[in-house]
């Protein structure tokens, strides 16, 4: 079964314009979110994205924007708390976040 | 047994890209540890010396793993940055990054027996490549300070390096190549499918390159997390110690301590719920919020409570059920929206708006539960 989080919250943008189709961005998302259908990358699944930042920072070509950020509430908690930007700093390889 | 347990060294539990959940107080404490015990030998290059190491893990190896799977010495696992080869590479051989996190390094050297083939061990810190590449360690520059300062260059005749795709939110690929003439290729997400990747001439497939997260990502959490929620248990049982005491009736102090016990079941119930439930039934519990999954388990676990009330010989007042049921939905819901945080699959976006709507309200039910509780109790003197 597949995995779906809140709808059409991603803050993911594609500037067509700028892509050239190298598809990098559709190797580097673990998501799927893209597909590059005649030359263009084209976003299929929107809601899929996590935010990971992957694809806008590896685009050569400037053709992706995301905001990226922890998908995670304790952090974002904790942001509001401090007042400052989400970040988990708990440990690496336990109950984070 | 293939690779069961070990994936999430790649792709860690409680960790999502960018900065979750990575600690990076680990120090800078190097060399660590002495891993005599995963070499074979050391083989003459033109860059010096490297060490092969083994393919498969050690008892030593798996102690390691256990112990840091259950929370002691989390810490310091870490492996030496540098060259490493396995099987008899030479210079036609691919290049492997990996984190020096040594679980990282385990769950891909145990994947390529009968392969030649150099692992360059990057310095992330101690942390694995998923939280690393959030954290920025696993990132650009290092990688090409690595790819300088070892000489990959001079090590193979190609010019092309394997980074983890898990990798790439901390790196930006054309730079890389633009710094070093290396081409970055991406290769699968779990590192079982390192082989298969190999042979099929580094394209990964679609399902290689795909995150999920399975019913076993998500029972491996499980033991890590009961135990930090775990935390608050003596709380409830302290507090239902004192409410017991302050009574018209005369107390028996091991009759107080042997109720609380069974006070506390309906809110143990609900932590269980949370971390337990919710985590193995998440793709099949209705609604896509987080905290509205775990507001349907905790209202299946509030009518059984409710049904078996007597047996926790709770106060028999109408408020006083109230008060349970809210307060065990807070529980539910609050532990669910923290798993947020474990999940692969939430962004920053859906998990800010969920957290800014439920936060709120999770607080505010928790408070009137606990005042209920407490007017029940001035209710028992008037
Ligand atoms: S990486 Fe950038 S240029 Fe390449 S296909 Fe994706 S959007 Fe287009
Ligand atoms: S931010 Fe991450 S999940 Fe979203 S589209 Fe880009 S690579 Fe995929």
């Amino acid at each position: 079964m597949e995995h779906q989080y809140i709808k059409n919250v991603a803050t993911l943008q594609l500037d067509t314009d700028k892509c050239t189709g190298c598809k990098m961005c559709t190797f580097v998302c673990p998501h799927n979110v893209f597909e590059v259908q005649n030359r263009k990358s084209v976003i299929v699944d929107l809601d899929k994205c996590m935010e990971c930042g992957a694809c806008a920072h590896n685009c050569a070509f400037d053709a992706i924007t995301v905001k990226p950020g922890v998908g995670c509430a304790f952090a974002i908690v904790r942001g509001i708390l401090t007042n400052s930007e989400p970040n988990c700093g708990c440990d690496d390889d336990g109950a984070c976040c | 047994m293939k690779n069961n347990k070990d994936k999430d060294n790649d792709m860690p539990n409680g960790c999502t890209p960018k900065g979750c959940c990575c600690d990076d107080n680990h120090g800078d404490v190097y060399p660590y540890p002495p891993l005599s015990h995963c070499i074979e030998k050391y083989i003459k290059t033109s860059v010096g010396d490297v060490a092969v190491v083994k393919t498969t893990l050690d008892a030593e190896d798996k102690l390691g793993a256990f112990r840091v799977r259950i929370g002691i010495k989390r810490d310091d696992y870490r492996v030496n940055p540098g060259v490493y080869a396995v099987g008899n590479p030479d210079d036609s051989s691919p290049v492997l990054v990996s984190a020096n996190y040594k679980l990282s390094f385990d769950a891909l050297r145990k994947e390529l027996s009968d392969v030649n083939a150099w692992i360059v061990v990057i310095d992330t810190k101690g942390i694995n490549v998923w939280c690393a590449a959030g954290k920025g360690t696993f990132g650009t520059e290092e990688i090409i300070s690595k790819i300088n300062n070892l000489q990959i260059a001079k090590l193979v005749s190609h010019k092309k390096i394997i980074l983890p795709q898990l990798g790439a939110p901390g790196v930006q690929a054309h730079i890389i190549t633009k710094q070093t003439g290396f081409k970055v290729v991406f290769g699968p997400v779990r590192a079982q499918d390192i082989k298969a990747f190999l042979e099929n001439n580094m394209i990964a497939s679609r399902a290689m390159r795909t995150v999920l997260f399975s019913l076993k990502d998500r029972i491996i959490i499980i033991p890590v997390e009961l135990v930090t929620v775990s935390i608050p248990i003596p709380i409830f049982y302290v507090f239902f110690i004192i409410y017991n005491l302050i009574s018209k009736q005369p107390i028996v102090f091991g009759e107080v301590l042997l109720k609380s016990l069974l006070n506390i079941i309906p809110f143990v119930g609900a932590i269980l719920l949370g971390t337990v439930f919710v985590p193995i039934l998440l793709p099949i519990i209705p609604f896509r919020a987080f905290s509205l999954k775990g507001l349907v388990i905790g209202v299946i676990g509030s009518v059984v409570t409710m049904l078996l009330y007597p047996v926790f010989m709770l106060p028999e007042s109408i408020l006083f059920m109230i008060a349970t049921v809210l307060l065990m939905l807070v529980i539910t819901s609050y532990l669910a929206l923290n798993f947020t945080g474990t999940s692969t699959y939430t962004s920053f976006s859906g998990a800010e708006l969920e957290t800014q709507i439920t936060f709120p309200i999770a607080i505010v039910t928790a408070i009137i539960g606990v005042v209920l509780m407490i007017v029940v109790k001035i209710l028992e003197f008037v």
